[in-house]
């Protein structure tokens, strides 16, 4: 069985609209937002997945979440299926991304009972589970406040303590520091940190690549839904930083393309 | 004025090429066409298969020699129903029948009414008119329409002997003054108390589900795992009681305006039982679950409140077309085929009860088929949930 997360081959197009075959000059009637994908992340490890826009990064966190499905191919999670398996998967991850928000009109500690009782968790779990997570985040003192009156930071915060509630083996978190402090993200960085030593899988996402160089073990660069690098972390900044290696890939497929529409 | 002419162009483009919009303005009228023609249709041999009890006082013997007796004669053979003469006997049996609802109409003729009539000289001071007496019950269907068929008749039958003023027609209206309560309440009230309802439910269920999608708060709940159709059941649940809540304090506003809407009619809540009132809650609570899940699914179809707002519109215009028969007492059917027909079922039983008219099957099934069109749409909301195209539409 394999423990983590393993993505196996995962291939997903978009249909274009005719508006959108306009937008980017093409013909396709369809677009690859990911290609033939394939990685793994181990239990006890912080895997970086990096990418510019549009390079199926979401794409791929989606169908991890169980939120869309892939055309070809999979992703297994302990053991089980994100395409037959979703319902008990779901149960298995947690997820978070920015287009996920919470509803304005309800407190944290509201929100945090309502999706404590989707996830079945008792009273007292759910209780113990509050208490720890509202303190480590420091929710406690906003926890009777309604969304819509938090800061961005309250609300990440409240977000990240939702999304892990019921203690998930895998966690998938896209741009988790996205818009905060330096305190709020440091907060947010530690707890990645407290997270990958209690033996959790943990999939990042994040354009902050000083982000990923300082938690993550190890790193996938995706563009135009590939992988075109992937390596332990301290290994592949021996020689060059991460940015660099980003952005001489970019230029190096850019240039790829380009050759490809001439011939 | 050019400004004017590209603004007028952009709108109509806007209208003109986006599929949705345009699905959105022929929508209605193709449901209301084919509404009203399945409706019409049902109606129509409804009531060729309606028959009139009529009974007639001293009526007038067949003058072979008279055109206006025969016409008379022929008159009464073309009713569809019975026409039976009773002498002078039982008049006050027969005004209770037509009470209950038995006899549809009694016509009372003067005695030796051809003479009557040939004799009277409206040119001649003191002289007095030969009577015809038509006695019937407004708040029953029937007796309305054969009433109205018959003094027509009579109508006609003077103007053609040349003087206009042969006879006198004497109506006598058997309901009683609740009963012409009882008649406008089932006419306004059932049209209204949907409309209300629909309302209501347009107006939370567009901000529940497509404001949810456009918040980004409805992939929080997908990645739990909670089941689809677990989901569309708790929300369309929700909504419904929702929906239930802002339709009904319309519809207390409005019967708390209704005795100074009605003014000079006689309303009672003791006009109906206890059992009335558990009839017409119990299809309020049908039919506002069947708007609302059709609501919810418009609204998962949308990206924004904004659209599930277009796309919802159309559905009040069928609701007003469903409610709209009932209200200008058009149609009071107890046909079981019409309670296939969504809305137009629920606004009929509704008409049924409130005119104490209560139909049983009728009643049952419209509670049944409202049930099965709700189930249907909550599995239908339930896919929608799980269809990605639909929740992640960029």
């Amino acid at each position: 069985m394999v423990e983590g997360l393993k993505v196996i081959n995962l291939k997903k197009t978009f249909k274009l609209s005719a508006k959108q075959q306009k937008l980017e000059k093409t013909k396709d009637k369809v677009r690859k937002a990911v290609d033939g994908l394939s990685f793994e992340a181990y239990k006890g490890e912080i895997y970086g997945l990096l990418g510019p826009n549009g390079a199926g990064k979401t794409t791929t966190l989606r169908v991890i979440a169980t939120l869309i499905k892939p055309d070809e191919g999979d992703v297994i999670i302990d053991g089980l299926s994100v395409v037959k398996d979703a319902g008990k998967v779901r149960g298995k991850i947690g997820f978070l991304t920015s287009d996920m928000k919470l509803e304005a009109f309800f407190t944290p500690n509201y929100l945090f009972d309502f999706f404590a009782s989707l996830y079945g968790m008792g009273e007292e779990k759910t209780k113990s589970r509050k208490d720890k997570l509202f303190k480590m985040f420091g929710i406690d003192k906003f926890a009777e406040v309604k969304v819509s009156d938090l800061s961005s930071g309250m609300k990440q915060k409240t977000s990240l303590a939702i999304s892990i509630l019921h203690d998930p083996d895998v966690i998938v978190f896209d741009e988790p520091t996205n818009g905060l402090d330096v305190t709020t993200a440091k907060t947010v960085t530690d707890f990645l940190i407290g997270m990958k030593e209690e033996g959790k899988t943990i999939i990042l996402s994040s354009h902050v690549l000083s982000l990923i160089e300082k938690v993550c073990d190890r790193v996938g660069i995706i563009m135009k839904g590939k992988m075109v690098v992937e390596g332990r972390v301290d290994e592949l900044i021996k020689e060059k930083d991460l940015e660099t290696i980003f952005i001489e890939k970019s230029k190096e497929v850019e240039n790829d393309e380009k050759c490809a529409d001439n011939n | 004025m050019k400004n004017v002419l590209t603004i007028i162009k952009k709108e109509l483009k806007r209208f003109f090429t986006d599929p949705r919009m345009i699905l959105a303005l022929v929508l209605p009228g193709i449901i209301m066409m084919v509404m009203y023609t399945a409706i019409g249709a049902i109606i129509e041999s409804v009531q060729k298969k309606t028959t009139y009890a009529i009974i007639t006082v001293n009526k007038p013997e067949t003058v072979a020699s008279s055109e206006f007796s025969l016409g008379l004669d022929a008159f009464h053979k073309s009713l569809p129903g019975n026409v039976v003469d009773i002498g002078d006997t039982n008049k006050e049996y027969v005004l209770e029948q037509i009470e209950k609802g038995d006899v549809d109409l009694l016509v009372v003729y003067e005695d030796d009414f051809w003479n009557a009539v040939e004799a009277y000289n409206s040119a001649v001071p003191g002289a007095i008119a030969p009577k015809v007496e038509l006695y019937f019950n407004s708040s029953k269907e029937k007796s309305s329409q054969v009433y109205s068929m018959y003094s027509r008749f009579l109508d006609d039958l003077e103007t053609k002997m040349i003087d206009v003023n042969k006879f006198d027609i004497d109506l006598k209206d058997t309901a009683k003054p609740t009963d012409l309560g009882i008649m406008l309440i089932s006419m306004i009230l059932p049209g209204m108390l949907v409309i209300f309802l629909s309302t209501g439910s347009m107006s939370v269920v567009t901000e529940s589900i497509a404001g949810e999608k456009e918040r980004g708060t409805i992939a929080a709940l997908l990645v739990t795992p909670i089941k689809r159709s677990e989901l569309a059941l708790g929300k369309a649940t929700a909504l419904s009681i929702a929906s239930l809540a802002s339709g009904l304090s319309s519809f207390i506003g409005m019967i708390v305006s209704l005795p100074s809407m009605m003014a000079g009619v006689e309303l009672e809540m003791s006009m109906y039982s206890v059992g009335d009132y558990f009839a017409v809650f119990a299809i309020l609570i049908a039919t506002v679950m069947l708007v609302t899940i059709i609501m919810c699914m418009l609204s998962a179809m949308a990206k924004s409140v904004k659209e599930a707002t277009g796309f919802t519109g159309p559905i009040m215009l069928v609701v007003v077309a469903a409610a709209f028969p009932t209200m200008l007492g058009m149609v009071s059917s107890t046909n079981l085929a019409l309670t296939l027909i969504p809305i137009f079922n629920s606004v009929q039983c509704l008409a049924q009860i409130l005119s104490k008219n209560f139909n049983v099957g009728y009643f049952i099934m419209t509670l049944v088929m409202n049930l099965v069109y709700t189930v249907l749409g909550v599995f239908v909301l339930g896919k929608m949930f799980n269809n990605e195209k639909i929740m992640f539409r960029q």
